[in-house]
Formats: structure tokens, sequence, C-alpha cells
């Protein structure tokens, strides 16, 4: 008698776009259903809450909004929480700065938003993390170590209420924090402390549940004067930046001709600019333009690729970006898919009309600098 | 306690830090940023109190009077002591304090200017990279990512950390090094309390922090090999100028552009 398990003739399997027969091992579709049933299966939705009983404790994060949104050390500090809270332990946001996105994908089960603390004043926004520290009662206050806010609020609040502090940690366990020290000669390790701030890619943020994502109705109850004033703040123009610090980036791949016209583009909407491989090696742009796995690695909020079909090379150096508008005149393309915003056309021809739409609306906003 | 914005008592603590690739103890430059950013307020050196808390002096002090330090007093603190009451205490009555962010090569924590800002009652501005005196208060221009910069002030006496992207002027010549002098100061010393940390030498990359997960083994390869869409807006029909509205519109509406 053999040992093989025996195949069943009768699998699942789908009939693709080509009309053949395509077996996938673990697929729960009807035999013989439609290629296009399977390749939608929504792949976010339905992710099981996390926490499915009554909260008894929480971790409070605290964050601070970039332009509505959670940058992605804020969501990196909340999936740590997440996945260091028990069963009955929520997660509860602080987020300094209006707040316009959802943070339950993010993990985050009660949100509070403060969204009027948008200037410097991490005096009176350490008295409101105190003030939810005294209410709430959170197990540990975690935060992202990025210099300034977060960093700056954290030791701030530590110092203040004279909490145990744990900076720049760069691996995280249920028990323990490490971080380097002697300039990353030695780690250092300690039990898990008050306040934790995160360095940069200590925490996965990609999570298997969701948090639940309740506003609470909370505000603080003083409003005492901040030691700080704000004189505003003003940006150096994306193009005498580089690539990597850059907050907007026009790129170009192989669909685009018109250097002139393109460089005209960046120009008027004050980007840095940015090419694909292929655009370098035509010797078009130089080598410290280049995006992707052999070029750089940015992480700007905006990021404009003209005429770039998006080899994975060129998605990987692009992953940290925020808002991704391809022009591409295929519509299949693998940028297609990752762009927010996609426009099908040719790239000479939407250059050309962003240039003159943008010099519309520069001229009738004249006021408004920049 | 002198308010005066021609003469200020500008205080600078300075630690020792290690070369960032071979491991040999030398000046901070977080500190010499510090050190760059009191030197642009006064006209010469002999104004700036360089002070280092330490238990025993090092050649590394040596590198900051290189760099155009005339003397640094060194706080003689004991061992696995608490250095922070030992320079507030030098610090009281200064109109500024300026450090590093962060050291190079003691705890790496950047806690110090913190606890001595909390510990003398003084606001902090942190991130400087330029630094100007007005009368009664001070004004930094602090470094924010992006390119962005954003102009602060408060009043003095007040805490300023030197951003680690600030320009640093000083030049390192051998005859400053020799001409310059050390100073022993008697300090009051505070038992500090035991460190909870403990150090282990570096055997592995740190491991991130991830979510244990109970997808099945397809599943997981699906989300390897696959790009995952999405979802985002396809705009294939139209003219080309309202193609362009839209993208401008899309810019707008997320407030990525103020025209």
């Amino acid at each position: 008698m053999s040992q093989h398990r025996r195949i069943d003739p009768r699998r699942p399997f789908v009939i693709t776009a080509l009309g053949r027969k395509r077996y996938a091992l673990g697929q729960a579709c009807l035999s013989g259903a439609d290629a296009g049933a399977a390749a939608t299966a929504p792949s976010d939705a339905g992710k099981p809450l996390r926490l499915q009983q009554p909260a008894s404790s929480c971790i409070l994060v605290a964050a601070h909004t970039d332009r509505g949104l959670l940058p992605l050390d804020a969501q990196q500090a909340i999936a740590a929480a997440a996945i260091l809270a028990g069963p009955q332990c929520a997660v509860l946001l602080a987020a300094f700065g209006p707040l316009a996105e959802d943070a339950a994908p993010y993990g985050a089960d009660q949100v509070i938003a403060l969204a009027d603390a948008t200037a410097f004043q991490p005096d009176a926004e350490a008295d409101v993390l105190a003030e939810l520290r005294r209410q709430y009662r959170p197990t540990h206050i975690i935060m992202a170590d990025n210099d300034i806010p977060d960093g700056d609020l954290g030791r701030r609040l530590a110092a203040r209420q004279d909490l145990s502090i744990a900076t720049h940690v760069v691996e995280l366990t249920p028990d323990t924090a490490t971080a380097y020290q002697k300039q990353k000669s030695v780690y250092a390790r300690r039990p898990l402390s008050e306040v934790i701030l995160l360095d940069a890619e200590c925490v996965d943020a990609r999570l298997p549940f969701a948090g639940r994502g309740e506003t609470l109705d909370w505000a603080p109850s003083g409003n005492p004067a901040s030691r700080y004033q704000d004189r505003g703040v003003t940006a150096v123009p994306a193009s005498h930046l580089s690539l990597e610090e850059a907050d907007f980036i026009v790129s170009a791949g192989n669909g685009v001709h018109d250097l002139d016209g393109f460089h005209a583009l960046a120009g008027a909407l004050g980007a840095a600019v940015g090419a694909s491989r292929v655009a370098v090696d035509d010797g078009r742009f130089t080598r410290e333009q280049q995006v992707g796995a052999t070029g750089k690695t940015v992480a700007s909020s905006v990021y404009i690729a003209l005429g770039i079909s998006g080899a994975v090379q060129h998605l990987q150096g692009i992953k940290d970006c925020r808002h991704v508008i391809a022009v591409n005149t295929d519509a299949s393309a693998p940028m297609i898919k990752r762009a927010d915003l996609s426009v099908i056309d040719d790239a000479q021809a939407i250059m050309r009309a962003l240039l003159a739409e943008v010099g519309t609306a520069r001229r009738q906003a004249p006021e408004s600098g920049s | 306690m002198t308010q005066n914005a021609s003469h200020p008592r500008i205080v600078v603590p300075v630690s020792t830090g290690l070369h960032p690739v071979s491991g040999a103890p030398r000046w901070s430059r977080n500190d010499a940023r510090a050190l760059g950013l009191a030197r642009s307020l006064v006209s010469s050196f002999a104004d700036i109190h360089v002070v280092h808390a330490a238990a025993a002096r090092t050649e590394a002090l040596d590198d900051y009077l290189a760099l155009g330090v005339r003397h640094i007093d060194v706080l003689d603190v004991a061992p696995g002591a608490d250095i922070v009451p030992a320079l507030a205490d030098y610090a009281r009555g200064a109109d500024l304090i300026i450090c590093g962010m962060r050291a190079e090569g003691q705890e790496d924590s950047g806690m110090v200017p913190y606890l001595l800002a909390q510990r003398l009652d003084m606001p902090l501005l942190p991130g400087a990279l330029e630094l100007g005196m007005e009368d009664g208060g001070a004004g930094i221009v602090q470094f924010l990512p992006k390119g962005r910069r954003r102009r602060i002030e408060t009043r003095s006496p007040c805490v300023i950390t030197a951003h680690p992207m600030a320009p640093l002027a000083l030049k390192y010549a051998h005859a400053n090094k020799r001409q310059g002098r050390l100073d022993t100061v008697r300090a009051g010393v505070e038992p500090g309390a035991a460190s909870p940390w403990t150090t282990v030498p570096i055997q592995a990359r740190p491991v991130r922090l991830a979510a244990r997960e109970k997808r099945s083994g397809h599943a997981r390869m699906l989300s390897a090999t696959t790009t995952a869409s999405r979802a985002g807006t396809v705009m294939d029909q139209g003219s080309t100028q309202e193609k362009a509205v839209a993208v401008l519109t899309y810019l707008r509406k997320h407030g990525l552009i103020d025209y």
C-alpha cells in the first residue's frame, strides 16, 4: 500500500484570463470559479479585533500627526503597544495635531485627538500627558524617538514626573528594552521602563489584528501658558535638499523624453528631482538622483512618478512615501497598483498640462508665498 | 543672576566620546557643536564656562582644548555617581546652558539636558542649528526633518541642545591643545541610584518586535509574492487638462501644496 497522499483530481482551481486551469493550494473557492473572484479577495478587511474583553489596564501611546496622518514611526509605536498589550489591556493613543485617518488598523483601541496642539508647546503637552497618566494609569508610555517632537516630549515627561525611561530602544521584548550604549559598542538592557522611546525600525508595524479605534471625548482640564513662543516654520526648497530628506519628489522614468519640460515642472512645484534606473543608465540623470534598490531610498510625503512602470527595485526605494502619484501610459504597470492616484496618459502631455495648471494656480494665489 | 545680553554667563557641559569606527576615546561631535553655538554668541572662549563631570580625567578632554577652549573645569564625581546634581550645582546662575543632543560613548540616552533643565527649573529649546540672544530671552532655529526649520524663543536662563546637523565652525589645532588647561573642581557628591541597565556584548543584530501571526503558509506566500494594491484612484478617462487638474486637486486635498 502506498504511503503517498492521493491528490484529489477535482481539487479547487480557478480559470485564468488565458483560459487555463490554475490550481492554488489552500485557496477555498469552488472548482472552476472565475479567476477574478479569487484575485479580489480582500487582504486587509476582516482582520480580527485584538481586544475581545473589556479593558482593565492600558498602554499610552503619544504621537504627533503630520498633515492629519500618523507618521511611520508613530504607527510603529502604536504597533509596539498593541503587541505588548495583554488580552485585557487597551492601547490608548493621544494624537497631538489634527488626525484625519482611522488609527484602528494600526492597532489603537482608544483615540484621544488633541487637534489644537500644533505649535511648539512641549511643556503644555507634557502636562497633558501627565494628566492622562493620572487618569488612565497606563502601565507604559510608548513613543517614537524622533528627536523632535516625540522624543523631546517623552524626555520632558520622564524628567518632570521622575519616571523611569528607556531611550533609543532598538530591541523590545515583552519584558525588556535594549538600547545601544558607548557609541553602539555594547547593548544595554533593562526591564521595561515607564516611558519607552523607540528607535526607527525597532518594530514591525504589520499586524494580524486591528484595534477598536474608539474616539474618546477627552480634553485637558487646564490650559496652562507655555514658556515657549513659536515663531513659525519655514521650509528649505526641496530642490536644495538631498533626495532622502526631500518632502516632495518628482521622478522620471523611461517614459519621459522632454527633459526641459520635466525640470521646468520640478522647479514650478518646488520639488526635488529623482529618476528610475533606466533613465539614469541612459545618462539623462545623475547617479545621485536614482531612486530604488541600487539608488536611494526616499521617504517623501509626495512622490510623483512620471513614466515609471515601477519595477520591484524601484518600489522598494519608495516604500516609505506617503502619497504616490503615477503617470503612465500602461494601466497594468506595477506602479499603478502602488500609487494612490494614477493617471493613464502620456507623461509629456501631462507634464505640459500640469505646468500650465501650477502656473495658473500660483498666479491666482500670489499671497501664499513659497 | 546676570541677565546681560552682551556678557551672558554660558555653561557648556562636555563629555568624552568614542570614535564611531575605531572606538578610540576622543571628543564628542555633538558637544563640539554645542561649543560652536556658544562661541557664536561671545567674542572669545574666555567667556564660556566649559565643564566636564567624570571620575577620572581622560586624554580625550584635551581635544576640546584643541578646538579652542582655554580651560575646562573637571568636576570630581565618584564613579557610578549621578553627574546631574554636580552639573546643576556648577551651572546654577548661568544664563545659558548649551549641551549636545546626545552623548557619544556614555549612556547615550540624551537625558542629561532634560534632567538639568528640570533640576534648575529652566525651559529647554531642543535641536538648535542657530542660536541668538536678546535681552532676557534666547531664540533658536530648530532643525525639523524634511527641510523644515522652526524659530522658537523662550526667556533666559534656559537650556539649549545643539542639533547634530548644526554647522561646526571650530578648527582643531594642536597649539591650542598645548596651551589650554584642565582644573579639577570639588563637587558635592550625591550617591546615584543603582542603574537599572545591564550591559551585554553585541552578539547579534537587534530583533524587531513583530506580532505572532497564525496565517497559513499559502497566505504568507501570497503576501510575499504579490504587490498588494493600494486601491488608489485610476484616471484613464477625460482630457489631459482634466487629469492635470485632478493631480493638483489631490495634492490640495491632502494639504501637500498651499496654492
